[in-house]
């Protein structure tokens, strides 16, 4: 019953480890080229024409949304899934396309209980399965290989590892 | 079947209902423009309003949290999702929205620390410090200098792409 839960927690939980290490962005896929540079020009003078201008450049006039000032020196034009950055004191300009990673970006909505609501429950079901699956699977193995046996230094690794992290990037 | 089939109806149900408070949300809030809110956000607190703006930012890492602007102002409005609002999606900057949420204030520290437990706050349209914290009363009282400010955000309960 649980499979798709299993691999959406275990392939996102994957992808959300090597995302806090700022590794990348599971859920985005962000490309940034530089484009040919503009005319540089006051913040006063740029004008319609002149974004109009930068996005027949770039061949992005049918994605275009608004344009604003972050600050005096710097205009950024909002394109649809996107944006165009120009420097006005350089001229220097790059577009930055922004899409959805597929399959990742559902496997992560999940995991971070976006939905919220029902998932919430559906997803504690799942966890509280685990539990019960970790404990049980103390037992299920009999003998030299069970849990008085090899199973537990399996056992004692998996929860000594653990531990040891804690105790050197937290607890100390 | 027939207890798979009660369950998805009870489901429906609840995401029903759902729906429908958020409609009621909209239509009890009270409409603002930003330039009123920004000139006395206090006056709003804890109450559901209703404004409009540009999405200046959307939060990558989750898309938890945005930020709204006007062509009027260089403040900059907070907004985060609600129980009811999944995320907001990156494609959403640069379009024109109208969110509909509680306005909630936070009290930061002079050293960057918040009071209600909330995450970053500092890009939310602020009012002058007026130290309503027992803390900063305390201090005050004691001759030290009040460090504290308070700066608000929005609850989003819905929000809808306008043009």
């Amino acid at each position: 019953m649980f499979f798709g839960m299993a691999i959406v927690y275990g392939v996102s939980g994957i992808a959300l480890n090597h995302h806090i290490a700022r590794h990348w962005n599971p859920s985005l896929v962000e490309r940034s080229e530089q484009v040919p540079d503009v005319t540089p020009v006051p913040r006063q003078e740029v004008t319609k024409e002149y974004v109009m201008q930068i996005l027949e450049v770039t061949g992005e006039m049918d994605n275009y949304k608004q344009y604003y000032f972050p600050n005096d020196l710097s205009l950024m034009i909002y394109l649809d899934k996107g944006h165009i950055t120009v420097d006005l004191e350089t001229g220097e300009t790059h577009l930055v396309k922004i899409r959805n990673r597929k399959v990742f970006r559902e496997m992560n909505f999940l995991h971070y209980n976006k939905p919220k609501q029902l998932w919430t429950y559906f997803a504690d079901l799942f966890g509280l399965s685990m539990v019960i699956l970790a404990i049980t699977g103390l037992f299920m193995v009999r003998g030299k290989k069970g849990i008085r046996g090899q199973g537990a230094v399996l056992l004692a690794i998996g929860i000594i590892v653990p531990l040891a992290f804690l105790l050197i990037y937290l607890w100390t | 079947m027939k207890k798979i089939l009660t369950v998805a109806a009870v489901a429906m149900l609840l995401i029903a209902c759902n729906s429908e408070n958020k409609k009621a949300d909209v239509q009890e809030a009270q409409a603002l423009d930003f330039a009123t809110l920004e000139a006395s956000p206090g006056e709003f607190e804890n109450q559901t309003i209703r404004v409009s703006g540009m999405v200046l930012h959307v939060c990558k890492h989750g898309g938890q949290k945005m930020f709204l602007t006007t062509d009027s102002t260089e403040a900059s409005l907070m907004v985060r999702v609600g129980p009811s609002i999944p995320e907001f999606e990156v494609t959403l900057e640069g379009s024109n929205v109208e969110v509909t949420g509680k306005l909630v204030a936070t009290v930061v520290s002079s050293t960057g620390e918040e009071h209600d437990g909330e995450g970053d706050a500092s890009a939310a349209s602020s009012e002058p410090a007026d130290c309503p914290t027992e803390e900063a009363l305390k201090a005050v009282g004691e001759g030290e200098e009040c460090t504290t400010s308070v700066t608000y955000h929005i609850e989003a309960t819905s929000f809808k792409e306008i043009l």
